[in-house]
């Protein structure tokens, strides 16, 4: 098996482990439908893995939903965070196969990869988990949440259409 | 190896290109954020958070990219065979992954494969030797070098061919050389040859009274002191005279150039040889060079020679760039023989620039249609006709001006090509060697 | 039997001095070349043919005029073209009209220092005529033999091989130059200092003193006779030369000619320096241009663009020197 092999098979893993946990945990009456969205998007996985031009969009749409299902039950929304997080690995470990193409791609740039993908999710999981925390330590009205999500969704607008098009 | 080295250098600027994460990244962390809005569920932001925090640190520099590159090959004529170590220098501001690769190599191998691919981690700048190995003759290109430069973390990537790599004569190895250049039926012509220059020679014939116009320098004062009258010198006209064969194929790397090389080639080594053999001096003139002559004793070294020459016309278009020919000038006097496809523009305005100044000048179309694949679709067969008639076209502008002019056979033979020069010559009340 | 030895000693410093002086005369003339400078001298004092090889325009003719000046010497000068005759080097018998009586009317060649120049512009036969003037140092003409001028010193110059019109001199015919060697460019210093030379002397010519005689020139050149050559010495010159016939590279190695060339020329730089003995360095410093230009490179050499330069040098790195010291 090659490295390109390798981190494919782990980037499936991971959005497949994130949608079946999900689906395990949560307790939404559209479980099937849920189901199907996580089964489409590990689906859809596989062309983003190996097709041109490479695009992770399709896959990711399709796995959140049975993640976003778990904010419908007090008990299960500590799980968004670490599986939004895994979802996060499952796309990195896409990408880091992606770079692994080609006859000289050494394992030691799989490891350095991997290795940044591990503090990125480090750090993701640090924020993710912390903000749950304060949703639950922090009485928030749903309004404030809303303005919260309104200034990071400006905030983050006015960085991710910055760089120049393709 | 001591062979000069040729280098080329650059400066690029590199542009950014999401990558295919960056639109899914951002639509997550919208939509879901969107969602938290639209329900009211603070409890959904955390999902949002890796993706947001992906996106902060993916797009912290998006800005294009300055490269400088240079790439140096430490020889620039090799032989089939050889090996030439090379230096791929990059630099850029900030520290980046890079991964280099050159490419679509022709002729030239890096080890045992026809590319290269370089990754480094967060670096500023990058060097790497690497050696080649000269596997075909030809006149070949080091190929395309394309650099993708990624930051750590990032969703970016700048990524942009830098240059055509300089390009290499590879010359064939001794036993290619003799296959390529001496194929037997090239013989049939030697032995038929007659001089080319008229003229004072060095070879005393006779002595004859002064006549008014004779040069008091051929005066020979030995006999004009016995015969108390002026007596001057004749001497036999020269045997031998300048021929130049005026060389006109590149190798681009398509079938169609390196069978024109091979022809040209061959051509121009049974005429070399069979002018070398009546004692005249050959010179070489690939169009854009000066004239190179011969050995007088041919071998190897002559046969060297016309391959460097010959591989030394395509530089240019080997190594993708256009620059206008110089004017090439050969000796007044000698016959110059233009072996050429006459696909240029350029060749036919020199050759006819020969002409107009009164230069001895026969010319061998090296026409290669007749060895390649039928036409096989209607645009090819008109391509074709279209071709054949500007050739035929170009062929009688050169006979209007007295240029004799023959195609070269297919098979190589010169017995033709030879009595078809000297026919045609004959009409143009001229001689030919 | 010291009074010799501190006769000859005494000789030879007079001669290194006179050396010294005829350099700083042609530097005069000739800016930032004291390295060809010193290489032409020791050619011209080991009594041999000097062949510059280079382009146009690098004071070629100006070094072998300032030589011929400083060293005291006649000097003539012959430009080959296509259409210069044997006679038109050598002279030929003309009708003196007056007296009706044919007479000898000697050539350029008839000079002690003589720049043939652009030598390969010639056809081999005229070329011919010349080098054999040059290994004869006499004139065969109607059956008479003319003995040249002594001192009978050529510096020839060659454009590059591919220039227009040129007639390659045969390696043969190479093998009587005792060295070969090319000028270069100056450097932009230098350039700026003849320019300043120039402005200030007012004139295009620069005016050089004899420093010597030819009768003195002639003295040092025999003078060379009283540089010992220790016996390891010379059979490192011998080795030096078997080595270029055994290379790989080369077809056809240096000549017995090529042996007495390096401990002719290496002689006259030990002179050069002050010494009546020769070194090993000194034979390492005119390996180079004394056997370059007698050796052929093989084909496969050639094609790939190594020079006899690099050959001979190759040779002097590896072949092993006697311990010297």
């Amino acid at each position: 098996m090659t490295l390109r092999h390798a981190l494919a098979a782990a980037s499936v893993s991971a959005l497949a482990g994130a949608v079946l946990i999900a689906l395990a945990a949560g307790t939404s009456p559209h479980r099937v439908w849920l189901g199907i969205s996580g089964l489409l998007g590990v689906a859809l996985t596989f062309p983003s893995l190996v097709t041109d031009p490479r695009d992770l969009l399709p896959a990711l749409v399709f796995c959140v939903p049975p993640v976003i299902a778990l904010a419908g039950d007090p008990g299960t929304t500590w799980l968004i965070g670490p599986l939004a997080v895994l979802l996060l690995v499952g796309a990195e470990l896409g990408a880091a196969s992606w770079e692994a193409e080609g006859k000289r791609a050494s394992r030691g740039a799989g490891v350095q990869r991997t290795r940044r993908i591990g503090q990125l999710a480090a750090l993701s999981l640090v924020g993710a988990v912390a903000v749950t925390f304060a949703a639950r330590l922090v009485w928030l009205e749903s309004t404030v949440a809303v303005v919260v999500a309104a200034g990071a969704l400006a905030g983050l607008a006015g960085v991710t259409f910055t760089p120049a098009k393709r | 190896m001591s062979a000069p080295a040729i280098e080329r250098s650059t400066t690029t600027t590199l542009t950014p290109a999401r990558d295919g994460r960056l639109v899914a990244y951002t639509v997550v962390t919208f939509g879901v954020l969107a969602a938290a809005l639209l329900m009211g569920e603070a409890a959904l932001v955390p999902l949002a958070i890796p993706f947001a925090l992906a996106l902060a640190l993916g797009l912290r520099r998006t800005a294009p990219v300055e490269v400088t590159a240079r790439v140096t090959l430490f020889a620039d004529q090799v032989l089939e065979g050889d090996e030439v170590e090379g230096l791929l220098e990059m630099s850029w501001s900030g520290d980046f992954d890079a991964h280099a690769v050159i490419h679509r190599l022709r002729g030239i191998t890096i080890g045992a494969r026809t590319d290269f691919d370089e990754r480094v981690d967060a670096i500023e700048r990058l060097e790497v030797p690497f050696r080649i190995t000269a596997a075909q003759w030809g006149r070949h290109s080091l190929g395309e070098i394309w650099l993708r430069l990624t930051l750590p973390f990032g969703l970016v990537s700048w990524t942009g061919r830098l240059m055509v790599g300089p390009s290499l004569r590879v010359l064939p190895g001794a036993e290619r050389l003799n296959r390529l250049l001496s194929p037997d039926r090239s013989r049939t012509a030697w032995g038929v040859h007659g001089s080319t220059r008229l003229g004072d020679g060095h070879d005393f014939a006779e002595l004859r009274p002064y006549v008014p116009g004779d040069r008091v320098r051929d005066l020979n004062w030995a006999a004009t002191g016995r015969h108390r009258r002026p007596i001057v010198n004749r001497h036999h006209p020269e045997v031998s005279g300048d021929v130049v064969i005026a060389l006109d194929a590149r190798d681009d790397g398509s079938e169609l150039a390196r069978r024109i090389l091979t022809r040209t080639a061959r051509t121009a080594w049974a005429l070399a040889t069979m002018h070398m053999r009546a004692n005249d001096r050959v010179g070489l003139v690939g169009l854009g060079r000066s004239t190179r002559w011969l050995p007088p004793a041919g071998g190897r070294l002559a046969k060297y020679m016309l391959m460097e020459t010959l591989l030394g016309i395509g530089g240019e278009a080997a190594d993708g760039v256009t620059t206008s020919r110089r004017q090439v000038d050969v000796p007044a006097g000698a016959l110059i023989i233009g072996l050429t496809p006459l696909h240029d523009d350029d060749t036919l305005l020199t050759l006819l620039r020969w002409r107009a100044r009164g230069r001895s000048l026969a010319v061998i179309v090296i026409d290669p249609d007749d060895a390649t694949a039928p036409a096989a679709t209607p645009s090819e067969r008109l391509a074709a006709r279209l071709w054949g008639l500007e050739l035929d076209a170009r062929i009688a502008a050169l006979r209007r001006r007295g240029v004799a002019v023959v195609r070269a056979p297919v098979d190589g033979s010169m017995g033709p090509v030879i009595s078809g020069l000297r026919r045609a010559r004959q009409r143009s009340g001229r001689r030919v060697g | 039997m010291n009074h010799p030895h501190e006769s000859n000693s005494a000789v030879l410093v007079e001669t290194a001095d006179a050396a010294r002086r005829i350099l700083a005369e042609v530097e005069k003339a000739v800016v930032g070349k004291r390295e060809v400078l010193e290489l032409v001298l020791v050619g011209l004092l080991a009594d041999g043919h000097v062949l510059l090889d280079d382009v146009p325009g690098v004071a070629k003719t100006l070094m072998a005029r300032s030589f011929a000046t400083a060293a005291g010497l006649g000097f003539s000068r012959v430009q080959f073209t296509p259409d210069v005759l044997p006679a038109d080097i050598t002279g030929a018998t003309v009708l003196d009209l007056a007296t009706n009586e044919p007479v000898w009317r000697q050539g350029p060649i008839f000079a002690q220092l003589v720049l043939a120049d652009e030598v390969n512009r010639a056809p081999a036969k005229t070329q011919s005529a010349l080098l054999e003037a040059m290994q004869e140092r006499q004139v065969t003409a109607d059956g008479v033999t003319r003995p040249l001028p002594s001192p009978f010193l050529v510096i020839a110059t060659q454009n590059p091989i591919e220039s227009e019109g040129t007639y390659p001199l045969p390696e043969a015919q190479l093998d009587r130059f005792v060295l070969r060697t090319t000028v270069g460019y100056p450097s932009a210093t230098d350039e700026g200092e003849i320019l300043a030379r120039r402005i200030e002397r007012r004139q295009d010519e620069v005016a050089l003193e004899p420093v010597v005689t030819a009768h003195d020139f002639r003295r040092m050149q025999q003078s060379l006779e009283d540089v010992h050559v220790e016996v390891s010495l010379q059979g490192y010159a011998v080795d030096l030369v078997t080595a270029t016939r055994d290379d790989g590279q080369l077809e056809v190695g240096a000549s017995p000619r090529g042996s007495l060339a390096l401990i002719k020329l290496a002689r006259a730089r030990a002179l050069l320096s002050g010494r009546d003995f020769v070194s090993p360095d000194d034979l390492r410093t005119v390996a180079v241009p004394a056997l370059a230009h007698r050796v052929v490179l093989r084909a496969e050499a050639w094609a790939r663009q190594v020079s006899a330069e690099e050959v001979v040098g190759r040779i002097v790195d590896t072949v092993a020197a006697p311990s010297w010291s």
